[in-house]
């Protein structure tokens, strides 16, 4: 029988405090600190996107996913590891993220899959780095590793990218903390490719078969990243080559029993929601980012200029009435950027309409536009946490459904949650 | 006091650091020997060989220690010294008594080698509504509006204090600010000016009194021709602050600000007061937006001969950016050393004698504004001289 993880509140600080000041990581090293500059913003990863740009061929697709994958390759051992390591505690196996930090007073030293954050001769935490999937170095079809079409996957989701662009980012109008589609294939057109879109779906689909087969078990999220205006009439037609796609690779059976996310912009007309069911969607993740309306045009300049915050929240309100209220209508909401006041205020507004926003904890994006920022303290961390758990205890049962505040690597309201609960026995 | 020494990169480089990182100030005889007199959070370190001045915050987190023996303090990372230097000191006149016994010191909201700053009011509108700027806490515990007479009171009190400091050699500029004034009030600003302004005149005289700038550092009036009345009535110059560059920013980060007004008007006013007035400057946070709409408005405003005074984002205890942290150290230099590139490009002779400390005679008294919490004048200095070598 597994041990309990209990969550103390040691632990839920330490996560508070990684999230806040990351780590200077052990062996990996980060441009000097100097007075030149444009060091800390162009890794070696980011130049050999550029030059990758410079090479696209949209004519020539296979070269393009050869291209990807080894622009991949080099950012998984460059940047990834840099911007983003996975780790779970010992004990309580909470999970998080450690940012590399090269001021920062914490650090990390990894034997083999161990891993141990120190504050001087102080130990903050122990834990391990969770083993990659062997999977993921399978071949699909054309011979490149999965990987290479499930970027950004977890053990808990598998992002199905309907929409290989941006026209936010294109535009100039990116979330501002945003680089998903900080990437040369992003570019390679105002008008996204269709061919390119029908073949990356076709792998796609083929490498989320791989993984099923594989026994990976989580939500399948379909996101992309925002349509130009002239597309987004068609945005059902770009959804249904992906999901179409993986439907035929692992079977109507097994594809029924998929937990589909609609993770994207709230459609022109809410109504359409109702038809959603029908393409096997069982939930919604609609991203607000913020809670407040001035910070939306502020962080989200290419959402707000689709529809005010205001019409983004009622898409929400739709989706609780089609797919039902909280695990099923749900919303990621940037943790660190705006005051505490406003944002627990936004948060009960939402849990109040059957809305489950997501509070992830700010991590700012290398060659995103707040490249440098910093989340808040561990302190507000842990005061606006704590406020929120409370919130959220308020309008949602956690006793009833434990998996609802399972540890997530960007969230630590559910660890908190999970702290309070354990407890109050 | 001033900064008349070289400065070199890893002055700045420090600078940089202990703006963004603060320091871990356990030593709690440290922490107050750094809050002693200091009127706005701790008292600025002075670095020795280029008497650099810098700002910081205690951050029980940060990896940069600092040690006190005796005056001198010396700022570590890990064991390594990064800069040595002192507590800023302050001249002996702050502390000469007024005629109600009090300290000069205790007259007057902000003092600086080149700066006094005198409020004209105690509360701020915004706050009172929950509009304030959000980085703010110049009103945020237990303000109280003056009444008249208090008023008439200070303004006696504050004129002594400017008398001990033109009798004691200061040289500076005025700025009197306050908080924003109530929709029914606002008419009242030129009167309230000259209740702190002419008891000044009077006690300094004519010649004195024309040689330290009095810069209005409040709203702009939505008739901006009123400007002319205020120069009348002797106003130097004005400093309305629009504190964000990005329109979309100003929104969120000073709520009260757009309320009043939009982004727009508030640059127009600047460009205006640049007609009636020899100086116009402008506020400007570093360190809440994005870098690139932050130097496409810097730049807009020195082409339209408008001065940023840039400062970086200290959160400030109080404010509601509270707990908050500002960006690394990288960016700051980054955001820098690239401000700098527009002010050596657009930046008139007198600006940059002026952001460099190298006037010696118009506003702020040749010395750069708020120097601790001011790193582009830093970075403007060692480019020039840079340059100079070359």
């Amino acid at each position: 029988m597994a041990e309990k993880e209990i969550v103390t509140a040691e632990d839920v600080y330490a996560k508070a405090r990684i999230f806040s000041e990351g780590a200077v990581i052990e062996g990996l090293e980060l441009p000097p600190f100097k007075n030149g500059i444009d060091a800390s913003v162009k890794t070696g990863a980011q130049k050999d996107q550029d030059r990758a740009q410079e090479r696209l061929n949209p004519d020539q697709i296979e070269g393009i996913w050869k291209m990807t994958s080894k622009v991949l390759e080099a950012s998984e051992k460059e940047s990834k590891p840099a911007s983003a390591m996975r780790m779970t505690f010992d004990g309580s196996r909470l999970k998080t993220f450690v940012h590399a930090s090269k001021f920062s007073r914490l650090t990390l030293t990894q034997d083999g899959d161990r891993v141990t954050v120190t504050d001087g001769d102080g130990v903050v935490v122990t834990g391990y780095v969770p083993k990659r999937f062997d999977w993921l170095d399978q071949k699909v079809s054309n011979g490149l590793p999965v990987a290479t079409f499930l970027p950004g996957m977890s053990r808990e989701i598998i992002n199905i990218i309907f929409y290989l662009s941006c026209n936010n980012y294109n535009s100039g109008r990116g979330c501002r903390y945003c680089n998903l589609f900080a990437n040369p294939l992003s570019k390679v057109t105002g008008k996204f490719p269709m061919d390119i879109q029908k073949s990356w779906a076709k792998y796609q689909a083929e490498a989320v078969k791989i993984a099923i087969d594989n026994g990976w078990n989580g939500f399948l999220a379909l996101s992309g990243g925002a349509l130009p205006p002239s597309l987004r009439k068609n945005y059902l037609d770009f959804i249904s080559i992906s999901l179409d796609a993986v439907r035929d690779a692992v079977g109507e059976k097994k594809f029924a029993e998929l937990d589909i996310i609609y993770n994207h912009y709230p459609p022109e007309n809410l109504e359409e929601m109702s038809e959603w069911k029908e393409f096997g969607i069982k939930r919604t993740t609609i991203n607000t980012e913020v809670v407040n309306p001035a910070y939306f045009a502020a962080i989200c300049p290419g959402k707000v200029r689709y529809k005010p915050h205001e019409y983004w929240k009622e898409a929400q309100e739709m989706s609780v009435k089609v797919f039902g209220p909280y695990t099923n209508t749900t919303g990621n909401i940037l943790f660190g950027i705006e005051p505490m006041s406003l944002l627990l205020e936004g948060i009960e507004e939402r849990l109040s309409k059957g809305v489950m926003p997501r509070p992830v904890i700010l991590s700012i994006a290398p060659n995103s536009e707040y490249w440098g920022f910093h989340p808040p303290t561990a302190d507000w961390i842990w005061e606006a946490t704590d406020r929120m758990a409370e919130i959220y205890l308020k309008y949602i049962d956690f006793d009833d459904e434990g998996a609802k505040a399972a540890s997530i690597p960007t969230l630590i309201v559910f660890d908190m949650i999970r702290q309070k609960l354990q407890e109050k026995g | 006091m001033s900064q008349k020494r070289n400065i070199s990169e890893e002055d700045i480089q420090l600078k940089a650091r202990m703006l963004s990182e603060g320091v871990n100030m356990s030593d709690m005889d440290l922490l107050r020997a750094f809050k002693e007199n200091s009127q706005y959070g701790l008292r600025p370190f002075v670095l020795d060989e280029s008497g650099m001045q810098v700002a910081f915050t205690p951050n029980k987190y940060s990896r940069l220690t600092m040690t006190l023996d005796g005056k001198k303090a010396t700022v570590s990372d890990s064991g390594n010294i990064l800069g040595v230097g002192k507590l800023m000191e302050f001249p002996a006149w702050l502390d000469e008594p007024l005629s109600n016994g009090e300290p000069a010191l205790s007259s007057i909201n902000y003092y600086s080698p080149n700066v006094i700053n005198l409020q004209m009011n105690n509360t701020c509108y915004n706050w009172k509504k929950g509009r304030q700027c959000r980085y703010c806490s110049l009103f945020a515990q237990n303000a109280v509006e003056f009444t008249h007479e208090k008023r008439l009171e200070l303004a006696k009190l504050r004129a002594e204090t400017v008398k001990i400091a033109i009798d004691n050699g200061w040289h500076g500029v005025f700025i009197i600010g306050g908080g924003q004034l109530s929709p029914h009030r606002r008419t009242e600003i030129l009167d309230r000016m000259e209740i702190f302004i002419e008891p000044i005149r009077e006690a300094i005289g004519e010649e004195a009194f024309s040689k330290n700038p009095r810069v209005i550092n409040n709203y702009p009036p939505k008739d901006l021709s009123e400007m002319e009345k205020w120069k009348e009535r002797g106003i130097s110059g004005t400093s309305f602050d629009v504190e964000i560059m990005d329109p979309a920013f100003f929104a969120a980060i000073c709520p009260g600000k757009v309320a009043y007004a939009p982004h727009e008007f508030w640059l127009e006013s600047q460009n205006a007061s640049t007609e009636i007035f020899e100086w116009t400057t402008t506020g400007i946070v570093i360190g809440l937006e994005p870098m690139e709409g932050l130097l496409k408005g810097l730049e807009n405003r020195l082409m339209n001969g408008v001065l940023p005074l840039t400062f970086s984002w200290l959160p400030a205890p109080g404010s509601t950016f509270e707990k908050h942290r500002p960006p690394n150290a990288e960016w700051i230099l980054e955001y820098a050393n690239k401000a700098a590139d527009f002010f050596v490009k657009h930046a008139t002779q007198e600006m940059l004698d002026q952001i460099t400390g190298k006037s010696d005679n118009p506003i702020f008294g040749g010395h750069q504004p708020y120097p601790p919490i001011n790193i582009v004048g830093d970075f403007v200095k060692l480019r020039l001289l840079n340059e100079g070598k070359k």
